[in-house]
């Protein structure tokens, strides 16, 4: 755990020199794992931006479409040790000791509330929830402030957690208000679709592959092309570039996006998200479109090094809030922008 | 050159639109320049003639020589006016015209559009004079918002237009804007003119315009292929089956083939005439073997189960006359059209297939015509004459029309059908016509008469010898009972005369039944009414009857725990002493005040007033006490009289003791369908056993409604052990319901607050642990009757109290003269005319809800005042709001106020939408009982048929359309309210709609129905109950329950107490002409006394 530091500290300048040795190595983690799924390619580049940008995504899909598993083999793939993930799957049983680790007995009769959380949520990197919404609403009130604040509470004092990528899936979007604050959240929901229909035969190769090497306890797709620090590198990488301020040919200063998001991809951005607004009613927060400014730098990043182009603005495909939404957008967008 | 100085824009504009400047000025070009003090200076090409000028310069239009100046050329004058920005909702319906920065970027443009699916384009092209070469416009009819979008980004190039007076294609106005002038504009012949928002106007030629695909290529992948049609290789065969398949439609039709007739005979003796006259039967086959054919009328009952051992069958739904086994399904499935050609070919036949196994079957049919009433077949005898008759079948009778449907019968069918619908398109050579002709149906000989043997009545057996004393005090009874048939069949007015008879031979004959409360019941009824003399003669009686042999008033009021005989013995001395002439009179009534102070929640209301007038005698005139006794009275009154309290018990719960034990009856197969029916359950549905625990609740709750205490007590123990009493929300709800079951037991009225300790733990709960409680709150009425709750908004908010923290706050206020200052303050913000409506709607909405903790005297003014404020609220909210001042105004016992609401409700409703959500709460049943309280039938009347008439279009929904049924049904329309009825069961069948609505509608329809007469409503509630099995949510309430069941329990349930507690519409509207002379005879003595 020593590298963390040290991550936290690299400058620009020497993460530029690594910068493209970088964006290599997680592009080839992304198609690896991708071959290890069928029809999950668009899933797996979306797990790797969000994961990139830290930006909590969820996947929504009924039993059995890999859900699951695409966490475990990306955790697999990246080598991310036991002591950095955390995964639980949540029902309303699940008590908040759980997932945020248990009250400290000792501490408790000096009358502190104190939780002892080594191997829970508050020391993993990269946590997956499962069945996210089903939880209690103690664990939904503390998985607000977690995602929000990157903090928990101890005692009533606020301590920071180590969190970086969170995945979240669940099975059904429930619409009662009071989940809708987490729903919000995650800024990208994403289907997670059965492909039997499209891929029978291929899923069943696959399949079996799988549950080959399960019961040989192999893990083919653990690849080692990256690894959880390069995530976290490329992550601080933009983060320090898109913070800086460079002053163009004339001596005017020139902005993130005077740089990377060409003005005529701008507006197409504005006009997906007012057409999304007004036709459809997709509640977009002022929030969330900066932070759709930092996913869409990422992926453009990742992909191809560079500006923002057309294509990148796909992701704006995985803004719904309901199913219906959902399934809306994927279809809409890439229409709207004349790319399906 | 003369230039005309404009001192604003709106100056300009004003002299543009009243036609200072003349029409042919404006319509020519100038020039102009705008001062940075807002002033124009207008430089025209054609000069306003002098008299114009000099006009202009009278209203401060200063005309002076022109300065140098850099001045900008406008088309015409209104350009000088400024467009204003409006924001685009949506994307208009009609043309626009769309200008690219360029004629290279129309193709794109042309490409987006055509890839969203706008293909109406046309597109212009032309020379441009200036420098930017070729120009092109292009004109889209419904273009898609996502292109629109970027016309209005103004710092984008594509600028689009929109006519500006719809249906002319001549002046276009840019997309997001507004020009004031727009409409009066005018563009050349052959010229398009178009505003721009920001910038100089433009003109365009207007055409030629020629079809986007007139330019467009269309390349295909691939050079086409023709065709050619072929003969079928040959004909397909689908052997039709039967095959087992669960069905829901109930049997409607048996076949009996083995002992039919004693079949029909067991049944005509058990089965109750109403069921029996619902079935019609036919007889077919030998007389010695005959096979009867069974069938249930169709109509809104549900069939009867009837048991028998014959095949059950039940139509299918889409074809009614063809019936299929319970149990049976057709495979594959066939169009109707199809499926009627081939089984049921003949109209008015009844047609069933009947299984010969292994899938096949043969379709046997009876004309319609052979079907009679089977009670008409019944004769009814007594035992005693029973040998006398045989039973015996006519020997007429029918074989059926029968044929296989084997395979090959189905193939050639098939095929012949098949033939005849593709006359048209297929080739004639293929068609062979091998249909056979389906067996004529027999013809139905002349109508079998059938005796059956019936008991109608038990024979006499003998002489019947009487026992003494249970005979006399059962003649008694009856004698009572008979009084109180006869009261309640009377026709005439609550305070007639005749009816003042019967109270007081009622109250005797209680009397001598020991039923002291009763008796005081009917005493005080007969004397509330009676004139003076008469009252002097009863209250003699009552007085009597009450102290007859127990102690007297001195000796009561020393006893240390006073009874309610107690309390009633000196009640009637005391109203006694000040009627009578010469009667005992107390000594200290300052003491016997204080006694009665402390005692008299024992008495009823009437009893209360009486007492409390006749103090007010004693003392000479004690106007204060008089008024707060008013006050308390009508505190009381708040929720109608109290059955526990006011009424007699043949007025009570169970009121029509003819009907009280069928409704237990159904009520407890209804809790055991509710413990075992297997639902669906949703994946994360609370554990059954907890959901059921509430259930229990319910029905403890509503039995202990109903007076069952043995049956509601161990009911409630069961729940409570089942949930753990320690967890928060178990905890708060457990008690919660068994206050609910202690208070009905007690006899409280329904909407008795919680007790205070318990109301109290709300305020403890966290916020998102009072959602959960909220949301049972919200679902059960049988826990909450009164509050209206919106738990996710309370939550969203964090909200203690919706109407605001004002109201919260207040509930904590204890003193009433605190409380009064308070809501008089209120009152004052809330007709503050600056007040914004939003506001104000929310402050009276609380109001309204707090006035009847203030002293009516004290409160009606307030009350005027507040609904003079409401005028200019939205209708619905007004309605709502109308309802609940009406509900106060009856509760003040004020007919005047109330009819001048109605009036105003009236009006209001029949403005509002059909489709309005405040037709969903409860207004008209609110309004109709408050108008009844204070006697105004007719008002009500007239309120039930305005919302009718608003209320029958198609679109209404059908929980509004409920609430007129329930209307009408409580005052004894039932016939009116059946349609709407049959419509929402018919919805309820039809399964439309989410759970949600369907669980709104089936309680909308449960309590409608609880207002129709028994007959009617129990047969419905239990319908209503067939729905569960599908009912279950995903709410995050299963961490306790499933809200669902717990909601359709609590409906049901609440259904079967209203009908048990006001069964008949007589003996209900019976209670609302009694509260009527209770607030009538106070407010009048209040106003005589005071
Ligand atoms: N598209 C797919 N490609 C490869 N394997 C799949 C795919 N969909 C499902 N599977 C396999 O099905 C199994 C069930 O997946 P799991 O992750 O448990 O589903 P979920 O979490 O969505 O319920 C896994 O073994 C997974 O490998
Ligand atoms: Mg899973």
């Amino acid at each position: 755990m020593s590298s963390h530091p040290a991550i936290s500290e690299l400058t620009f300048d020497a993460l530029s020199s690594e910068a493209h040795g970088l964006r290599e190595r997680l592009n080839r983690f992304r198609l690896a794992l991708g071959r290890h799924f069928v029809g999950k390619q668009t899933l797996v580049d979306l797990m790797t931006v969000a994961a990139v940008a830290q930006e909590p995504l969820l996947l929504v899909g009924p039993p059995g479409t890999a859900k699951s598993d695409l966490v475990l083999k990306f955790r697999d793939a990246l080598r991310i040790p036991n002591e950095d993930y955390f995964e639980y799957l949540l029902t309303r049983f699940t008590e908040p000791s759980e997932v945020l680790g248990p009250i400290d007995i000792n501490l408790l009769r000096q009358g502190r509330y104190i939780r002892r959380e080594g191997g829970k949520l508050p020391t993993a990197r990269l946590v997956f929830l499962d069945e996210v919404f089903k939880a209690s609403s103690a664990i939904l009130n503390a998985l607000l402030t977690v995602i929000n604040e990157r903090k928990f509470y101890q005692d009533g004092a606020p301590q920071p957690v180590k969190l970086k990528v969170l995945f979240a899936a669940t099975n059904e979007l429930p619409e009662h208000a009071e989940l809708g604050a987490l729903k919000d959240r995650f800024c990208l929901k994403a289907a997670c679709r059965p492909v039997q229909d499209r891929y029978f035969l291929e899923l069943l190769d696959s399949g079996l592959d799988s549950q080959t090497h399960r019961e040989m306890n192999q893990k083919p797709w653990a690849e080692g092309h990256a690894t959880l620090d390069d995530v976290l590198k490329a992550h601080r990488y933009l983060t320090l570039m898109m913070g800086k301020r460079e002053t163009g040919p004339d001596g005017r200063e020139l902005r993130d996006r005077d740089l990377f998001f060409r003005d005529d991809l701008l507006r197409e951005f504005r006009r997906v998200v007012q057409t999304l607004t007004r036709e459809d009613g997709v509640f977009i927060s002022d929030r969330k479109l900066v932070k759709l400014y930092r996913l869409l730098r990422t992926r453009a990043w990742i992909f191809h090094g560079g500006a923002v182009e057309r294509q990148d603005l796909q992701l704006l495909s995985y803004l719904g809030e309901t199913r219906e939404e959902i399934d809306l957008l994927e279809e809409k967008v890439p229409r709207l922008l004349g790319l399906s | 050159m003369s230039m005309l100085v404009f001192t604003s824009e709106e100056a300009l504009h004003l002299a543009l639109t009243s036609g200072l400047v003349p029409a042919e000025v404006q319509a020519a070009p100038a020039r102009y320049h705008r001062t940075p003090d807002g002033a124009l200076h207008v430089l025209p090409e054609v000069m306003p003639a002098k008299d114009v000028l000099a006009h202009l310069a009278s209203l401060g239009v200063q005309v002076t020589r022109s300065r140098a100046m850099e001045a900008t050329p406008v088309l015409c004058w209104a350009e000088l006016v400024t467009a204003r920005r409006v924001p685009l909702e949506s994307a208009p319906t009609g043309p626009v015209l769309f200008l690219p920065p360029s004629a290279d970027a129309l193709l794109p443009l042309a490409g987006e559009m055509l890839r969203l699916g706008c293909d109406r384009q046309e597109v212009c092209f032309a020379q441009a004079s200036g420098e930017s070469g070729q120009r092109a416009l292009l004109r889209a009819m419904a273009p898609p918002y996502f292109t629109l979008t970027s016309a209005l980004d103004a710092s984008g190039p594509l600028r689009a237009f929109v006519p500006a007076v719809p249906g002319q294609h001549a002046v276009w106005v840019e997309v997001g804007y507004t020009h004031p002038l727009a409409r009066t504009l005018h563009a050349p012949a052959g010229t398009l003119l178009l505003v721009r928002g920001e910038g100089p106007w433009l003109t365009a030629p207007d055409g030629p315009w020629t079809d986007l695909y007139q330019h467009t290529d269309l390349r295909l992948p691939a050079t086409g292929e023709d065709w050619t049609p072929a003969p079928p290789p040959g004909r397909l065969t689908v052997p039709l089956r039967l095959t087992r398949a669960a069905r829901t439609e109930p049997a409607s039709l048996w076949v009996l083939r083995e002992d039919a007739l004693a079949q029909v005979e067991s049944l005509v003796h058990t089965v109750p005439e109403p069921l029996l006259a619902q079935l019609r039967f036919a007889v077919t086959g030998p007389p010695e073997a005959p096979c009867i054919v069974l069938r249930a009328r169709a109509g809104r009952e549900r069939p009867p189960e009837l048991g028998l051992s014959g095949m059950a069958y039940a139509p299918l739904p889409q074809l009614a006359d063809l019936f299929l086994p319970c149990d049976g399904l057709l495979e594959p499935p066939v169009r109707r059209d199809r499926l009627r050609a081939l089984l049921v070919p003949q109209a008015d036949t009844v047609t069933w297939l009947h299984p010969t196994g292994d899938g096949g079957f043969r379709a046997e049919r009876l004309p319609e015509s052979a079907f009679q009433p089977l009670d008409t077949w019944v004769d009814y005898v007594v035992d005693a004459d029973a040998d006398a008759l045989m039973p015996w079948v006519r020997s007429a009778s029918f074989d059926f029309a029968a044929f296989e449907a084997a395979e090959g019968e189905w193939q050639s069918a098939a095929r012949a059908m098949q033939s005849d619908e593709e006359d048209d398109r297929s080739p004639r050579a293929t068609r062979r016509s091998r249909r056979e002709a389906p067996a004529p149906p027999v013809t139905p000989a002349s109508p079998p008469p059938i005796v059956a043997v019936r008991v109608a009545q038990p024979a006499p057996t003998g002489v019947r010898l009487a026992p003494l004393t249970p005979a006399q005090s059962s003649a008694v009874e009856e004698e009572l009972s008979s009084l109180e048939k006869s009261f309640l069949a009377l026709e005439v007015p609550a305070d007639s005369p005749q009816r003042q008879e019967l109270w007081t031979r009622m109250a005797e004959l209680n009397g001598r039944l020991g039923r002291k409360r009763d008796a005081s019941l009917c005493w005080t009824r007969a004397l509330w009414s009676a004139s003076d003399t008469e009252a002097t003669e009863l209250a003699r009686r009552w007085s009597d009857s009450e102290n007859e042999g127990g102690a007297t008033p001195a000796e009561r009021m020393a006893s240390p725990a006073p009874t309610g005989d107690d309390v009633r013995g000196v009640a009637s001395s005391l109203v006694r002493a000040v009627r009578v002439p010469g009667a005992p009179a107390p000594v200290d009534v300052a003491a016997l005040q204080r006694w009665l102070d402390r005692h008299d929640a024992e008495l009823d209301v009437r009893a209360l007033w009486l007492t409390r007038t006749a103090l007010d005698t004693l003392a000479g005139g004690d106007a204060l006490g008089l008024a707060r006794a008013g006050d308390r009275l009508l505190e009381m009154l708040q929720r109608g009289l109290s059955l526990a309290r006011d009424v007699p018990r043949f007025l009570r719960g169970g009121t029509d003791s003819a009907h009280a034990p069928r409704v237990l009856a159904q009520l407890e197969a209804l809790l055991e369908r509710f413990e075992h029916t297997p639902r669906r359950r949703s994946s994360i549905e609370a554990a059954p056993a907890l959901t059921l625990a509430y259930v229990r609740y319910v029905f403890a709750v509503g039995l202990a409604r109903l007076g069952q205490a043995d049956r509601a007590r161990p009911l409630a123990s069961a729940a409570a052990e089942a949930v753990d009493a320690k967890e928060a929300i178990h905890g708060f709800l457990s008690r919660a319901y068994g206050a609910r079951v202690a208070q009905a037991l007690e006899g409280q009225p329904p909407e008795t607050p919680l007790p205070s300790d318990i109301a109290a733990e709300l305020n403890a709960l966290g916020t998102f642990q009072r959602y959960k409680v909220d949301r049972l709150r919200q679902a059960s009425a049988l826990l909450e009757p009164s509050e209206r709750l919106d738990p996710a908004r309370a939550f969203g908010r964090g909200a203690r109290d919706l109407r605001g923290e004002e109201f919260a706050a207040l509930r904590d206020v204890k003193d009433p003269a605190q409380v009064a200052a308070r809501v008089e303050a209120l009152t004052g913000r809330a007709t503050d005319a600056t007040l914004p409506a939003e506001e104000r709607q929310r402050i009276i909405g609380g109001l309204l809800d707090t006035l009847p903790r203030v002293a009516p005297a004290r409160a009606l003014p307030l009350l005027n005042r507040l609904v003079s404020s409401m005028e200019a609220l939205p209708g619905e909210a007004q309605a709502v709001m109308l309802g609940d001042a009406l509900t106060l105004a009856a509760l003040f016992g004020r007919a005047d106020h109330a009819m001048t609401l109605a009036a105003r409700l009236r009006k209001v409703l029949t403005a509002l939408a059909p489709t309005s959500p405040a037709w969903g709460q409860g207004i008209l049943g609110v309004s109709l009982r408050g108008l009844r309280r204070v006697g105004l039938s007719r008002e009500a009347a007239e309120l039930v048929d305005a919302a009718q008439e608003r209320l029958t279009g198609p679109k209404t929904p059908l929980t509004a359309r409920l609430g007129v049924a329930a209307g009408l049904a409580m005052q004894g329309r039932t016939a009116e309210a059946v349609d709407v009825f049959d419509a929402a069961f018919e919805s309820l069948g039809a399964a439309k709609g989410g759970l949600p609505e369907r669980l709104a509608l089936m309680r909308s329809l449960a309590s409608a129905l609880a207002h129709a007469p028994v007959e009617l409503a129990l047969p419905g509630l239990a319908r209503i109950s067939e729905g569960l099995p599908i009912i279950t949510d995903s709410y995050n309430t299963n961490s306790h329950f499933c809200l669902s069941v717990v909601e359709l329990a609590d409906a049901l349930v609440l259904g079967h107490v209203e009908v048990a507690q006001g069964t008949g519409a007589r003996a209900r509207s019976w209670l609302d002409e009694d509260e009527f002379l209770v607030r009538r005879r106070i407010h009048r003595e209040l106003e005589e006394r005071t």
